[in-house]
């Protein structure tokens, strides 16, 4: 559906992207994550042509485009990180406004369905200005959404709903079967939503592709009687090994743990660790599918 | 058109759901036709004169504001990221907020009205020139808003557009007044000429000449594509 080719772009002297390429396929959700900074929402930002970038190409369907050409944006929807609305509307207003611009047909019909399926039909009438934060989340969504735009572009959509409207805002983007770019924080959402995702860390991309082959490499689990969390980490570290999650029950610690070593070599090493330490009782050591949370930090720490 | 309209309208909401702008708009509407007729029946004479010496004060300063208004509408909690993601061009932005500040600040010129039919009521005042002289008032606020839409996209600060756009005005009107003429005699007539009140008033005055239209025009002209360029040049 879209490509983005060698992009990059400066703010100064300060390199916020560099050459990133990636591919977002038509029809399914694509997660965009990396840390504060990484670059996520200029990625988007060039995307939707609110920034023009440096250097590099977007193909959209195969083409070469200028996302800052207007009429490409009939195939955008876009929802940015504080989801900026227009207080003095009402929600019906509001995306009535957006529809028209968009040429949207049968406009009336497409408010009232979006308004449904997003949960917010009983506050179309109500002002924006009075209307809560997981509402005006909706309806910033709805707006995005609102003409049955190619590609979705959301920046954080999840911020601000409780898990409740998470859900409800889950299910949705599941059931629109739209291509659809999705920047989260919450990454157990987006191993629950994306098919695809592109990891981004200093304005570089270090790992994409489709989700079920990222998280095919295990992790470690080690479970330890008797020792604290800091007298761990503390060993650990001098081996380069990282803990990605603990959890203690009474005298057993466990430990998700992370390095840059192969597998076997790393077993190999936390057993020499653990024999050193009289007062450490192992417990279990054992590997496990890695999840998204444990990638993104091995693969941005 | 119907996207024009819909972006007219959402400028039109904005500005009529600002207590403020009703407040501003009585005060000059009243302040405008109290003054203005005042004059007429101080002058006892049938010309409609002093309305269109006074409109351009209340231009002066209402132009910017408008300007500064619905430029900081946008500004305001980043909404600009929004209208910069929707399929629409700055010509086109630029143009649906022109109209709405210009519809907003017609209503001061719509309600002198009454003072013009009171005129032609007493007396038989010039048909043509009255005509010429709503038809310079309109294109005066016009001109005064491109180039108050122009201060208010230039600055980032929403103050500093104001001022400048309200001091660039000001020196406008200085640059058509007589002391000019009086005190630098050769200096003088060529600052004045390049003041657009100079050409408001020949209109006012009935006189139409290509000069004045082809000013009125340069202007509008360069302060319109202006302001499209640094909007433009705000997406790199």
């Amino acid at each position: 559906m879209l490509e983005l080719k060698h992009i990059s772009k400066n703010f100064g002297r300060h390199q916020a992207l560099k050459d990133i390429s990636f591919k977002i396929p038509a029809g399914k959700i694509t997660g965009l994550l990396g840390p504060n900074g990484a670059g996520k929402t200029t990625t988007m930002r060039i995307i939707t042509g609110i920034l023009a970038a440096n250097q590099g190409q977007i193909l959209f369907r195969g083409q070469p485009v200028e996302p800052r050409d207007w009429h490409f944006r009939f195939h955008l929807g876009y929802l940015p990180e504080d989801n900026p609305l227009y207080d003095f509307l009402t929600p019906h207003e509001y995306l009535r406004f957006i529809g028209k611009i968009r040429r949207v047909n049968h406009l009336g019909a497409n408010i009232q369905r979006l308004a449904r399926q997003l949960f917010f039909a009983d506050q179309l009438s109500r002002p924006l200005s009075h209307l809560s934060k997981g509402y005006r989340q909706r309806v910033g969504l709805a707006a995005s959404f609102l003409g049955r735009p190619s590609l979705v572009i959301l920046d954080e959509p999840l911020s601000g709903l409780d898990p409740n409207q998470q859900q409800k805002v889950r299910q949705f983007l599941l059931r629109s079967k739209k291509t659809i770019l999705f920047s989260s924080h919450i990454l157990s959402e987006v191993q629950a939503i994306c098919q695809q995702v592109v990891i981004i860390h200093r304005g570089k991309i270090i790992a994409s592709g489709p989700i079920n082959q990222l998280l095919q490499k295990p992790s470690l689990i080690l479970q330890v009687k008797g020792a604290t969390l800091k007298a761990i980490q503390t060993v650990l570290a001098k081996a380069h090994i990282a803990i990605v999650r603990h959890q203690k029950q009474g005298a057993v610690l466990t430990v998700e743990l992370t390095s840059q070593q192969p597998l076997n070599k790393l077993q190999n090493t936390l057993w020499q660790i653990i024999r050193r330490q009289p007062r450490w009782q192992l417990l279990q050591l054992k590997t496990s599918r890695q999840s998204l949370e444990t990638v993104f930090q091995q693969l941005t720490q | 058109m119907k996207r024009f309209l819909a972006f007219y309208q959402k400028e039109m909401l904005f500005l009529i759901r600002q207590p403020l702008t009703f407040l501003f708009l009585l005060l000059a509407v009243l302040l405008n036709n109290w003054l203005s007729f005042n004059a007429i029946l101080l002058n006892q004479v049938a010309t409609l004169q002093p309305l269109w010496q006074n409109l351009p004060f209340f231009f002066l300063f209402l132009a910017p504001l408008t300007a500064l208004v619905l430029i900081n509408e946008e500004r305001q909690n980043n909404r600009q990221e929004i209208l910069k993601s929707l399929p629409l061009s700055e010509p086109f932005v630029l143009g649906a907020k022109i109209t709405a500040a210009f519809s907003l600040l017609f209503i001061i010129i719509l309600f002198s009205f009454p003072l013009a039919a009171g005129l032609f009521w007493l007396a038989s005042p010039d048909k043509g020139v009255v005509l010429g002289g709503y038809f310079a008032a309109s294109l005066l606020l016009l001109a005064y808003l491109l180039a108050s839409f122009f201060f208010a996209t230039l600055s980032r600060h929403n103050l500093a557009g104001f001022f400048l756009g309200f001091l660039f005005l000001l020196g406008d009107d200085l640059l058509s007044q007589e002391f000019l003429l009086l005190h630098f005699p050769k200096l003088g007539p060529w600052l004045t000429y390049l003041s657009l009140q100079t050409h408001y008033q020949h209109f006012t005055a009935g006189l139409l000449t290509l000069a004045d239209a082809l000013f009125f025009l340069t202007w509008l002209i360069f302060f319109w594509l202006a302001t499209v360029i640094i909007q433009e040049s705000r997406r790199q």
